[in-house]
């Protein structure tokens, strides 16, 4: 008995060979190496000096961009779960549904999504212009003084940008819930509906916890997408004005690639990734444990 | 039933257009992938990069200039049997990532474009460009070459690459505006406040700038800086052998919280894209734009009306010296003799005068030769030159800093706009900056 | 009677709401759209940038498949994407069935470890593949390319797929083991069909992530012949200047496969799919 258990899992293991493969050569080798670098102070070609976990302290102790760039990725992480998400969800019931003109709709809300980066970050640094910009403008036609500079006011900065990502950022979400919303069986729902129940009750009750899975994989993705975010930050505001949208990766970016301090900027990217271990490895578990 | 078999179909069809593409690539572009091949073993250093008597060398530019460079390499490699030059373009700040991480891994190219200052000082500190003082003695380069870019391209002790374009920047300003408000161009400092003020009140934004990475509003801060401190103090604080922390950064940062309060510049300027301050000089509802020469080819190539725009110094006192800097080609240390060789026969057919006038738009006018021909139809690259000439420059601030401490200055620039920080805090965080760079650069 | 209203109440509600969400989305979208048709005089012309040019410049968009290469950029870029997303799907999928329908230890374990790769920074990966690559001869390959997109793709791949088969019931197994279905087929015959839904995601999300991606292509492709398509986008962003009608305009014709490739597959989110498969 016990012998063909052993057998069985070779070949079970043998399915996973692949992936296992390619992932050790591309992604393993690499995170080793960051370890490695994140003791080091390095410029990237000189000689290396060993600093231990100093890299890891300073950072803590006395780099006050680091921490705002902390504080800026958990607000992000947060708008990013509650506003995309239930967004996304929304987006998702609906263009799920049986009506003309549903295939449009499915490829005008997800069309934002294709669109490059750097054209994302264009068109909204224009519609955020105070002088020229749609918004403004909107305000003024319709006769109200009302002016913001949007992107350039630190407090209000962060949250621009998220609206200008959430643009861009729904269309993922929305096909990961339409795609968990196929495993719904519409019986189910007639069933529930026969027993009385209205549809907002119906849906929390009966479709949420059938999407069990999708909201695995969506908050997962949602928590990596918010911690890694570069593009749209980078493009609108560059982590300005004086570090108003500081992001984890772009001060990453900014030590490894502008300042040279390859050792920094490599333990911020470990940092990234340690953060978001603590994060998913507890949800994660727990949602596996539950089966 | 039928569903199953769509997708596998699907995905069928996926991959075999991959193939018959991939198959019609091999066939269409067959040379140059082995030429390829050959040469990034040339570009890593590892092999002589001589086979069969022909020199392989590998060129890394700036995509825009690809229309101009493509069919000058292919003359040149034509011309040229025992040379082979291979080229790579990337975008602007592309080019700056891969030359980092191609210096990492030991595969920078032959030779890459760089700017001067810190950028290329960077390869010049750490040993990866080749020095070019010996060769520019042999070769006579005093000679050939205008003694303001020889100058700017020496970094770290030696002459690190090739000049290839020498900038210089003015103050644009329309014409027609500063007309219609009865505006003369202003020789003092008090003159172009007052100018300020007048296209202020007629509902006309002095100065077009744009804060997004910093280095656009720099410009206007600088010449501040040069107004308050002086030549001399302004130079030996950009070698910082005098600290910021001082009363002329403290009242010229004044300045520019004042200009920023009496809405001088454009409204949420802070966030505003460097690429955009055009839009609203061509507009007409900005006056003044601080731009090297190479604006006049933006103003032809944006199909705007030449006559509109003229230039001059700002009125900074003293001698009114302009800010410059300087482009160049870098040389790989590692280069062989031949391969050195190779790549000067290329730069100068690159940037032999029939090129430059072939293909004028994808050049940064004039070259940076002594003797060099202005391009036709703009007439202020020749006036703001020789302006350079008389007047005297200083090396733009963030090629004088290292890109850290001139974060450091953006987000001073930053915080005073949006009225976060007083002038002497912001005087103090840079020479904070200053400081924190050269104690872990020791 | 009274169902009939409330139905259509209920769809008069769902276009509303509908309507104005297109309106909402629609401002950036119409923005791209007349930049890309605007000339160089509309656009500096000091009125609006969401206002209608005079005339309209679809040379705007010649330009963009002439200096952009975006011919060719395109070419290459539907190599390397229509061998990643399928070959890369099918390896994820293999995983995916061995994490949740085999007997191995510590499966949480092994699917955690197949998540870093997803949160580890791109940037962070650039030296070492350069370092590899160019002892292997690997720089300015397709294969090159390729084999880092399945590599840095796998953890979404894993995470989507283990997350549908968890979905399908274990009877299914059983019942197919009874039937003598030995464990290659049973992935091939029976599970990997039924998680149409999840790979249809996959295709779509796989091959805009592979179309648009710009960091590794940017360090491992520098010949000129073999460049992706933002890799050609980015010819217009220029050192003293970007030129937005080119830039918009190739933006737009770029995006079209993926489109095109959502369009395909966006037909598998059929409500009731899988209930029917069940039965």
């Amino acid at each position: 008995m016990k012998n063909s258990d052993n057998k069985r899992d070779w070949g079970a293991y043998a399915f996973m060979l692949p992936a296992g493969i390619i992932y050790l050569s591309v992604i393993v080798v690499p995170v080793l190496y960051s370890l490695y670098i994140s003791l080091f102070k390095w410029n990237g070609i000189g000689e290396k000096e060993f600093l231990g976990l100093r890299n890891y302290i300073n950072l803590f102790r006395s780099d006050p961009i680091f921490l705002i760039s902390i504080k800026n990725n958990l607000i992000w992480i947060i708008l990013t779960i509650f506003v995309t998400m239930t967004v996304s969800l929304g987006f998702a019931v609906i263009l799920n549904k049986q009506f003309r003109g549903r295939t449009f709709f499915r490829g005008f809300f997800y069309f934002p999504c294709v669109i490059a980066p750097i054209a994302v970050s264009i068109i909204w640094r224009w519609i955020y212009n105070p002088n020229v910009g749609f918004i403004n403008q909107f305000f003024k036609a319709i006769g109200s003084d009302f002016s913001q500079s949007w992107i350039s006011d630190p407090k209000v900065s962060i949250y621009a940008i998220f609206v200008a990502a959430l643009w861009q950022a729904i269309g993922q979400p929305m096909i990961l819930f339409l795609a968990g919303l196929q495993a719904v069986s519409p019986d189910v729902i007639e069933a529930s509906r026969i027993d009385g129940a209205s549809g907002i009750k119906q849906f929390v009750l009966i479709t949420v916890p059938l999407l069990k899975e999708s909201f695995v994989i969506v908050i997962a993705t949602l928590i990596v997408s918010a911690m890694k975010v570069f593009d749209v930050i980078q493009g609108l505001t560059g982590g300005g004005p004086n570090n108003a949208t500081q992001m984890l990766s772009t001060y990453m970016y900014s030590q490894t690639f502008q300042y040279n301090n390859v050792g920094i900027g490599t333990t911020i990217a470990c940092v990234m990734v340690i953060m978001m271990l603590v994060v998913i490895v507890p949800y994660v578990s727990f949602t596996a444990r539950e089966d | 039933m039928k569903a199953k078999k769509g997708m596998a179909f699907l995905l069928a069809v996926m991959m075999l257009v991959t193939m018959v593409l991939a198959g019609c690539g091999n066939n269409g572009a067959g040379t140059e992938t082995t030429g390829t091949t050959d040469t990034e073993v040339t570009a890593s250093g590892k092999s002589s990069g001589s086979s069969g008597g022909v020199t392989e060398v590998t060129f890394w530019t700036l995509n825009t200039r690809q229309n101009a460079v493509d069919p000058i390499v292919e003359a040149f490699n034509s011309q040229n049997k025992d040379i082979k030059v291979t080229v790579a373009y990337y975008d602007t700040d592309g080019i700056k990532d891969a030359c980092k991480v191609a210096a990492s891994s030991g595969t920078l190219p032959n030779m890459w474009f760089n700017w001067g200052g810190s950028l290329g000082g960077f390869y010049a500190d750490n040993g990866l460009c080749y020095d070019l003082t010996e060769y520019a003695k042999k070769n006579d380069w005093e000679n050939k070459f205008s003694a303001g870019v020889l100058n700017l391209c020496q970094l770290g002790g030696q002459l690190s690459g090739y000049p290839t374009s020498y900038n210089v920047l003015d103050v644009y300003y329309r014409k027609d505006i500063f007309a219609q408000y009865g505006i003369q161009v202003p020789t003092t400092f008090e003159e172009f406040e007052a100018a300020c003020a007048t296209l202020k009140e007629n509902g006309i934004t002095p100065i077009s700038t744009a804060g997004l990475n910093g280095w656009h509003v720099m410009r206007f801060v600088e010449l501040l800086i040069e107004h308050y401190a002086g030549s001399e103090l302004h130079d030996s604080m950009n070698t910082f052998d005098s600290s910021y922390n001082c009363d002329a950064v403290v009242q010229a940062l004044a300045k520019y919280k004042e200009f920023c309060e009496k809405g001088y510049f454009p409204a949420g300027f802070v966030t505003a894209d460097p690429n955009d301050t055009r839009m609203a000089v061509f507009s007409g509802t900005a006056a003044m734009d601080i731009q090297g020469q190479w604006y006049d080819g933006m103003i032809i190539q944006e199909e705007q009306d030449m006559n509109l725009y003229d230039t001059f110094a700002f009125p900074s006192g003293g001698t009114n010296r302009l800010s410059a800097f300087a482009e160049m080609t870098q040389f790989n240390a590692k280069n062989t003799d031949a391969q050195l060789e190779a790549c000067m026969k290329f730069m100068d057919y690159y940037y032999s005068d029939e090129n430059a006038e072939k293909y004028a738009e994808y050049y940064n006018m004039p070259l940076p030769k002594i003797g060099a021909k202005m391009p036709e139809g703009q007439p202020n690259v020749a006036k703001m030159l020789a302006t350079a000439e008389t007047n005297g420059t200083f090396t733009i601030t963030d090629q004088a800093f290292p890109t850290e401490v001139a974060d450091a200055l953006f987000n001073v620039q930053d915080a005073i706009a949006n009225g976060q920080m007083e002038p002497a805090e912001g005087a103090a965080k840079i020479q904070e900056a200053i400081e924190a760079y050269q104690a872990a650069n020791k | 009677m009274e169902g009939k209203t409330q139905k259509i109440t209920k769809k008069v509600v769902l276009y509303l709401i509908l309507v104005i969400l297109a309106v909402i989305w629609i401002v950036p979208m119409l923005t791209l759209f007349l930049t890309a048709i605007k000339g160089k005089k509309d656009f500096y012309s000091g009125l609006s940038l969401f206002s209608i040019p005079a005339r309209i410049a679809w040379d705007n968009f010649t330009n963009a498949l002439v200096k952009g290469r975006l011919l060719t950029y395109m070419k290459n870029d539907l190599i390397v994407s229509g061998l990643k997303v399928p070959l890369g799907i099918f390896i994820e999928a293999l995983a995916a069935f061995a994490l949740t329908r085999l007997n191995i230890k510590h499966k949480t374990g092994i699917f955690i470890f197949f998540l870093i790769g997803m949160m580890l920074p791109m940037q962070t990966a650039l030296v070492p593949i350069n370092v590899i690559y160019s002892k292997l001869g690997f720089l300015n390959t397709y294969f090159g390319l390729f084999y880092v997109y399945v590599g840095f793709g796998i953890s979404y791949g894993i995470l989507i797929l283990r997350g549908f088969f968890k979905g399908i019931p274990k009877e299914i197994d059983e019942a197919a083991v009874i039937d003598g279905c030995n464990k290659w087929q049973l992935f091939l015959r029976i599970i990997f069909p039924m998680a149409k839904p999840a790979v249809a995601t996959l295709v779509i999300t796989d091959f805009l992530a592979t179309w648009n991606e710009y960091l590794l292509a940017s360090v491992i492709i520098n010949d000129n012949t073999k460049k992706t398509v933002p890799v050609g986008i980015m010819t217009f962003v220029g050192e003293h200047g970007t030129d937005y009608g080119y830039l918009c305009a190739g933006v737009l014709v770029s995006v079209i496969p993926v489109l095109v490739v959502y369009l395909i597959f966006q037909r598998y989110f059929v409500e009731g799919m899988s209930g029917a498969v069940k039965s």
